[in-house]
């Protein structure tokens, strides 16, 4: 149902105006709305995809590091790295000196394309990383092109942690959503999943630089409503055509914003895909991809983590893993014990939902828009998320149907 | 002379994998994934070719039947833009009907219905009546059958995680078809 929306639309060259009134219309945390805006603004440039081949990135990036750096550098073993579908990766080593000691470093480049499935901030990134180095294996940051300043886009460069996202002897699933776990493996990763997602979300949001973030206020629905005007934001800014139930969903939403008791840290991209880890050992050596993380209530996490897209059935046909590791019902309890919080159900079908039409604007929308103007270095994948947002509606139909 | 195009494209495919991807640098997983991706996406091409004009009639169709079950309670809640909505239902109909339909005639009514239906959702979310309730539940009603088309449509993108549950794409048109 396409051929309509091929005719030219305000989408693809947003004046200034319109994006001034979707500002207004849509009003949103800061750093989104500057992201946002950013992103509208941008759309209006030509593209330009001989910028991502790695000759020229590797010339940006030495760009970059002659700002940076006082002296002498070699970047060696430069090469791609997979796995997502909204970010452009390159693994590099890096060998550098500082006041006077020898650094030899393993780093990543994380870098938007010119126009991103999620359209994130770096400086989040690197302040939830840092944030975190205490408390979970991240990353450790190393440097922010906040802007693009010197790199075509904005990129973060950390700490090359090693591991795998999937084991060697499954069928490695795109995005590692979906992904299968052998038992013994499940046995090992699963506790340290759980308590990963505890220490995020008991973590003290207070303790540590976290200004890009908003914290929402308590006892309100302020933190609901802010996070559904940014979807709201993104659905006037990319969609190419009409999709009725995404309009029924937001009016279920508005009409059931949950109060928020207690601001969390939240992962926003909580499951199997974004962790690394040691498979002889099963220990988890990194905790990757916060892009999507905002304080907020822990209910969008959970019910995040437990979407049935990104988990699957055991053996026996009938239990659900939550992210391929842990049955729903151990995942709750076990959660709740862990974590001294409890799991009030009517938030979390609230966040389900929630997710899901993220999930339809994600893979309807935004990935639409992002193909049809050709923004990315892996646009046949962008295309093909397209599967995941009618199941996503599905999901959002079956949420529903018990309240109408 | 048959439809030489699936042959065509089955050529593609084996081009990519036989000589394009074992001549790319091991090294550039990029590229690897990339043309693994192009060679899966003309499969799927090839898969779903015959079932193109197919599957927008259903769709279009599948609109229709939901815009048809609004017309009444459309009446009261947004009337000024009931006629509009008549005339898509029945642009609708005429091309169901229509052997000689196009394609691009057929996405564009059911876009069409799918904005008009999308704009009356809208305008119900401030309105406490019962005929806003009603026209909310048979959107909700109507909707998981357009998903089950796309779904099944998609299946072999291979996103799904239970794609065993997922009618096949021929069972969802009607016989005729």
């Amino acid at each position: 149902m396409l051929q309509k929306a091929i005719v030219e639309d305000k989408r693809d060259h947003p004046s200034r105006e319109w994006i001034e009134a979707l500002r207004r219309d849509y009003p949103t945390e800061a750093e989104f709305d500057r992201m946002l805006t950013r992103k509208m603004l941008r759309r209006m440039e030509p593209s330009r995809p001989g910028r991502y081949s790695m000759p020229e990135l590797d010339q940006a990036l030495r760009r970059f590091l002659d700002a940076k750096l006082q002296g002498p550098y070699e970047i060696s073993d430069m090469r791609w790295l997979m796995g997502g579908a909204s970010k452009i990766q390159l693994a590099f080593t890096l060998d550098w000196s500082e006041a006077g000691v020898a650094q030899h470093q393993r780093l990543v480049m994380r870098m938007e394309p010119e126009e991103s499935l999620n359209s994130t901030s770096r400086l989040r990134e690197q302040q939830i990383f840092t944030f975190f180095r205490d408390i979970l294996p991240v990353p450790k940051v190393f440097w922010l092109d906040e802007d693009g300043t010197w790199l075509p886009q904005a990129a973060i460069i950390y700490e090359w942690l090693p591991g795998v996202s999937t084991p060697s002897r499954k069928e490695r699933r795109v995005a590692g959503i979906g992904q299968s776990f052998p038992p013994e493996l499940r046995q090992k990763l699963g506790p340290q999943f759980l308590e990963a997602l505890v220490r995020i979300h008991t973590a003290d949001y207070r303790q540590g630089d976290l200004s890009a973030f908003q914290v929402p206020a308590e006892n309100s629905t302020e933190s609901a409503l802010l996070h559904l005007n940014r979807v709201l934001r993104i659905w006037e800014e990319d969609r190419g055509f009409e999709f009725p139930v995404f309009d029924l969903a937001v009016s279920w939403l508005r009409h059931n914003l949950p109060v928020l008791d207690r601001p969390s840290i939240l992962h926003g991209d909580f499951r199997a895909g974004n962790f690394l880890f040691d498979e002889a050992t099963g220990q988890i050596t990194a905790w990757l991809d916060f892009e999507r993380g905002y304080i907020g209530d822990r209910h969008r996490d959970l019910a995040w983590t437990t979407l049935s897209s990104y988990g699957n059935l055991a053996e026996d046909g009938k239990t659900f893993l939550v992210s391929g590791l842990v049955p729903l019902d151990e995942f709750l309890s076990s959660y709740e014990r862990l974590s001294g919080l409890s799991i009030d159900p009517a938030r979390l079908k609230y966040y389900r939902v929630f997710n899901s039409l993220q999930n339809v604007l994600a893979a309807l929308a935004s990935a639409w828009r992002v193909v049809r103007l050709g923004k990315t270095h892996q646009d046949v994948l962008v295309a093909m998320l397209e599967g995941i947002g009618h199941a996503q509606a599905d999901e959002i139909c079956c949420l529903l149907e018990e309240d109408f | 002379m048959p439809n030489t195009l699936g042959n065509t494209l089955q050529a593609c495919v084996r081009g990519l994998e036989q000589m394009i991807v074992p001549a790319i640098d091991p090294d550039n997983p990029l590229a690897l994934e990339q043309a693994a991706l192009i060679a899966r996406t003309i499969r799927f091409t090839i898969a779903r070719l015959p079932h193109v004009v197919a599957r927008s009639r259903q769709e279009m169709r599948l609109y229709q039947e939901m815009a048809e079950d609004l017309v009444s309670d459309m009446a009261a809640v947004a009337p000024a833009e009931l006629p509009a909505l008549q005339d898509e239902i029945a642009r609708a109909d005429a091309l169901w009907h229509d052997p000689h339909a196009g394609l691009e005639r057929i996405d564009a009514c059911a876009e069409e219905l799918a904005a008009r239906i999308a704009a009356l959702v809208r305008s119900c979310r401030d309105d406490d009546s019962a005929a806003a309730r009603r026209i909310e539940c048979a959107v909700l009603r109507h909707s998981p059958a357009i998903n089950r088309l796309n779904r099944s449509w998609h299946v072999l993108s291979g996103f799904e995680t239970r794609p065993e549950e997922i009618p096949p794409l021929p069972s969802l048109f009607p016989r005729c078809e």
